[in-house]
């Protein structure tokens, strides 16, 4: 009884593997039909709007890709006569980059966080400006962000995020940071060194790297390096000094109104203290400072804001600070050797006494 | 103040003394208490402290009940020492003086060597001087920049910025220096030195043990003695 049911089992297995191969042979004769229009350099369509639309794919952009084993059917699966029907919908990367695919796609936390994030809530939501996969990482070309020709590598980061976020992009390409990743330095923060890649959170939630819970240790990442400050003149101790103020225990007690480092430094504007732009250049500091303390005025500028107690560059600070550390350390000395004399006397006349020295202290001698 | 006690005890401190005196340790330990919470926020018994009060709002609430308190009773000493006849005496016996140097010195040869005699105390030990007169100054000293510090947005109305940063660099250095000549040397005299295990009680009752008061305070004790004709 058990061969029919063997050769049946045998029968649907071979006919699985050649339906499969059917499959890929068809996908692959599927690439070779979708090519013979969109692999035609310039092939292109207007819309009635006028918008043109670029529809030329180099096939070799695929196989240099990620995705170099699929075929144009695996992505554009609405996509099953020539000419089309109706226009293909785009692309939804979810049909493989979910977690327990068994298409191949990488199990990563990315797509639940990214459905966390302010784009894939905006998206959820059904924003059509929000950002999708292709948004950021390419449509054909897709490559590891580590890859230096990758539309999500480090140094083009700011590029992408700036198509749709023009202004900050502006702002930042002014600041200190962005002039540094323009000369290719690879210490300067791009857009997700700072907010995130997939995770990224409004600033106003709390969740966020830049919310103003955790602003400080986000900027901290870098700034409380010696090895990277030293190398730009700018002091590690700042985040320190920063912890060790008044702003910044109130920050660390969940105090969220307490300024933080881009209160006073801005967000992306950040510039050097020496250039008169600086929202923290002296002569800006009264307005900067006026943010919180309505009414400040030219006195909060005179001074310095970041001060290690320890440091000779604090000035009047640091010798008052040391004056009542020697001054406590001596009286300290002093006490020991005062209370020290005290318990030796009266050792002493306890011995001499012999027993109890008395109640009384050895003072009471008569 | 000489009188006799009726179980040899001698009046060492007065009713409004010790209501003095306990106000003044009440306000400084709300002050030391928030403050050095404040000081070292990054310890865990700080933040347990700061919780206790109701978070940092509660903390300076403390802080600053305990300022207002450490003012006013400075203000009523400085004002009953002007006026009360006394007080006056108490502050007069707490004047240093030249003879303090060489009881000092006479005391310090005395328990280094055992030769000579012990010192002859007034009313006010040298060392209690000494601490009277630090517990002052850096009452004044706290006060003022304490004041500086209350309200930055009025002090910086009025001062530039690196002055109030001076004054918070004296607030927490002082407070420092304070807490320690408190915990070291005043709580080492009153409850260790000179036979007051476990404690002087003078602070709550008043009165001090005839024989401690003579050891204490000989030279006081001597012309008591004088005094009452005993």
């Amino acid at each position: 009884m058990r061969g029919p049911v063997q050769a049946t089992i045998r029968r649907t297995l071979w006919v699985t593997l050649l339906l499969a191969a059917c499959a890929v042979a068809a996908s692959a004769q599927e690439d070779v039909r979708c090519l013979s229009c969109h692999g035609k350099p310039g092939f292109k369509k207007t819309l009635p709007s006028g918008k043109v639309l670029e529809l030329f794919v180099d096939p070799t952009s695929i196989r240099l890709s990620v995705h170099k084993d699929k075929h144009c059917v695996d992505c554009h699966a609405d996509v099953s006569e020539v000419p089309h029907p109706s226009t293909p919908q785009k692309v939804n990367c979810r049909r493989c980059h979910y977690n327990g695919n068994t298409a191949g796609a990488p199990q990563l936390e990315k797509y639940v966080e990214f459905e966390q994030s302010v784009h894939g809530k905006a998206l959820a939501a059904g924003n059509t400006k929000a950002p999708t996969c292709q948004d950021c990482h390419g449509d054909h070309f897709i490559l590891p962000g580590s890859e230096v020709r990758s539309q999500v590598y480090r140094t083009h980061i700011p590029q992408v995020c700036g198509r749709c976020h023009l202004e900050i992009f502006g702002q930042y390409e002014a600041s200190v940071h962005g002039k540094a990743m323009l000369k290719g330095n690879p210490d300067a923060p791009v857009c997700t060194s700072c907010h995130g890649e997939h995770n990224i959170r409004q600033a106003k939630d709390q969740a966020s790297t830049v919310s103003a819970g955790q602003v400080a240790n986000t900027c901290a990442h870098c700034h409380s390096k010696v090895v990277i400050m030293e190398k730009y003149g700018v002091k590690a101790e700042q985040v320190a000094t920063y912890n060790e103020s008044f702003h910044g225990i109130a920050n660390e007690f969940g105090v969220l109104t307490a300024a933080n480092c881009a209160s006073c430094h801005t967000a992306h504007d950040i510039l050097p203290a020496s250039d008169p732009r600086s929202s923290v250049n002296p002569a800006n500091i009264p307005k900067t400072c006026g943010k919180c303390h309505p009414g400040a005025n030219a006195n909060f500028a005179n001074g310095r804001i970041h001060i290690n107690a320890k440091d000779k560059s604090a000035g009047i600070v640091y010798w008052v600070a040391l004056g009542f550390k020697i001054l406590t350390l001596s009286t300290l000395a002093g006490l020991f050797i005062h209370i020290g004399l005290d318990l030796f006397r009266k050792a002493k006349d306890r011995k001499k006494h012999g027993g109890r020295g008395g109640a009384a202290h050895s003072e009471n001698k008569p | 103040m000489t009188e006799k006690g009726s179980v040899g005890t001698v009046e060492r401190m007065t009713t409004a003394q010790r209501v003095v005196h306990l106000v003044l340790m009440v306000a400084i330990l709300m002050l030391v208490i928030s403050g050095l919470a404040l000081a070292y926020h990054e310890q865990g018994w700080a933040h347990a402290i700061i919780a206790l009060m109701g978070g940092l709002g509660g903390r300076n609430i403390v802080h600053k009940t305990g300022a207002i308190l450490l003012v006013l009773v400075f203000i009523y000493h400085v004002v009953a020492t002007n006026v009360s006849a006394n007080h006056q005496r108490n502050a007069l016996a707490s004047v240093p003086k030249p003879s303090d140097l060489k009881a000092g010195w006479t005391a310090f040869v005395w328990r280094m060597t055992g030769k000579g005699e012990p010192p002859k105390y007034g009313h006010y030990t040298p060392m209690q001087k000494c601490q009277y007169w630090l517990i002052f100054l850096g009452c004044l000293l706290m006060g003022l920049s304490g004041a500086v510090l209350w309200s930055p947005r009025v002090s910086l109305g009025i001062f530039p910025k690196s002055f109030y940063d001076i004054m918070l660099v004296v607030h927490s250095s002082e407070a420092q220096f304070a807490f320690v000549i408190l915990l070291v040397w005043h709580l080492w005299d009153v409850h260790m030195a000179g036979g007051n295990f476990p404690m002087n009680p003078a602070w709550l009752t008043g009165r001090m043990r005839e024989d401690l008061y003579k050891s204490q305070h000989l030279g006081e004790w001597e012309s008591m003695q004088k005094g009452t004709g005993e």
